[in-house]
């Protein structure tokens, strides 16, 4: 694989796992606060957990495809600046549902 | 079920043993390997080869202590086993070999402290695993908080670290 | 617990274990400098890595939707320890999910970009960072884990 195709590949795949994780960090917080949308995840996935293991799949896959033609996937210089990002999103992650729960158990 | 906790209890203490002596002997062969300033192949080898063991027996070791934990948790143990301040400051010297051993690795403190930090936390976790169980049967366990066992703990590196310094100066003078 | 459930929990617990050895094997090379056999050694430990993750995420989820929500929740719910659900395995369960996602950009990148490393330092250092984001994540579940496990009292 040329050094061209390889860029467009990795930093498509990077943009839609960072994607992945901001909705993962999305659906949890808003299935939490709208009981709504956490029914219909159980009632279309069996389990909420099972829906967001899913659709966050399902996310990856078409935000990669569509990376594909953003003209950031060309540019191997931003392969570092965006692996970077997905490291500070997957901290951000951690720390915001962390701090999530831990409100909703002591303020709620 | 009663076979393999037995046999996994054996393998995490017999790791436990032998991750000290490595531990051990990676500090005593390093002394000997800098006193005439170079480090030549055959005390590589050496050192190569306790580090290995090394880290084989933290391998085997944490994960025959997360077959122990299993088997608490299908005895229901609760909170006296899992949250004991004797195995919750073990879980913290582990986390801290950890830590100094990559900072180490990573050369962003210096060997003697990256030693001390080894040795202390190797010899620590060991004891400490030997208390877990019994922790509860002591005597004085009132009166030890993790507070305190982890204020030892750093009061150990400190000195440690003190003592390998002095040693290392003082094998690098001659 | 059944023999099927006792073998999922052996096996969710095992699997994510060797899933975070293995990144803090892949974390301690990638500070090294990068030969071919250290970047072979690279590409398949981060696979393993990965496929330990995952199969962490497939037993962790059965034994958790099939067992835990059902028997073990209202034990701990009910018990003087109700936050190891409410907080920690809530937190674990979702950021649990990250693992899998971030384990295969690793994968990806060191298979695409192995040989690359040497000459491309912001990609091999942007490497590094997200390998002991790995290992923080996933030594904090396991934590997580082990703190829900006490929480489960008779």
């Amino acid at each position: 694989m040329d050094t061209l195709k390889k860029t467009k590949l990795i930093n498509s795949i990077i943009i839609g796992a960072t994607t992945a994780v901001l909705f993962i960090i999305a659906i949890t917080i808003t299935a939490d606060l709208y009981l709504p949308l956490k029914d219909w995840m159980k009632n279309n996935f069996y389990h909420h957990w099972v829906g967001k293991g899913i659709l966050s799949i399902v996310v990856l896959v078409i935000v990669s495809i569509l990376a594909r033609f953003l003209p950031i996937s060309s540019n191997q210089e931003k392969t570092g600046k965006i692996l970077m990002l997905l490291s500070g999103v997957l901290i951000f992650g951690f720390f915001a549902i962390f701090g999530f729960y831990i409100f909703e158990v002591l303020w709620k | 079920m009663e076979l393999f906790f037995f046999i996994n209890k054996g393998l995490h203490i017999l790791t436990a043993i032998s991750g000290v002596g490595a531990a051990t002997l990676a500090e005593i062969f390093y002394l000997k390997a800098i006193r005439d300033g170079i480090v030549d192949e055959s005390e590589s080898k050496e050192l190569k080869i306790t580090y290995k063991v090394m880290r084989l027996s933290l391998i085997i070791l944490i994960f025959t202590g997360l077959g122990m934990m299993l088997g608490w948790r299908w005895e229901l143990k609760g909170p006296e086993y899992f949250y004991n301040p004797v195995l919750l400051a073990k879980f913290s010297a582990i986390l801290i070999l950890l830590l100094g051993v990559s900072l180490m690795h990573a050369r962003k403190i210096p060997i003697w402290l990256g030693g001390a930090i080894s040795l202390v936390s190797w010899y620590g976790a060991a004891g400490l695993g030997k208390l877990t169980e019994e922790f509860f049967e002591l005597p004085f366990s009132n009166k030890i908080s993790y507070l305190i066992i982890m204020l030892g703990y750093f009061v150990a590196i400190v000195i440690t670290a003190f003592v390998l310094k002095f040693i290392h100066e003082k094998i690098q003078k001659v | 617990m059944s023999l099927l459930f006792k073998f999922l929990l052996i096996s969710h617990v095992f699997s994510g274990m060797l899933g975070i050895i293995l990144f803090s094997a892949v974390l301690f090379v990638l500070i090294k400098k990068l030969d071919s056999k250290r970047i072979k050694f690279l590409r398949l430990t981060s696979l393993w890595g990965l496929i330990g993750f995952l199969l962490s995420w497939i037993t962790g989820g059965y034994y958790y939707v099939y067992y835990y929500g059902a028997l073990v929740k209202p034990i701990i719910k009910a018990g003087p320890y109700p936050w190891a659900h409410s907080i920690l395995m809530e937190v674990k369960e979702h950021v649990f999910l990250f693992l899998p996602f971030a384990a295969l950009i690793m994968v990806l990148v060191v298979y695409l970009f192995g040989e690359d490393f040497e000459n491309q330092p912001k990609i091999k250092n942007a490497g590094i960072w997200l390998a002991t984001t790995i290992v923080f994540i996933g030594t904090a579940i396991t934590l997580m884990g082990m703190a829900i496990s006490g929480a489960v009292v008779k």
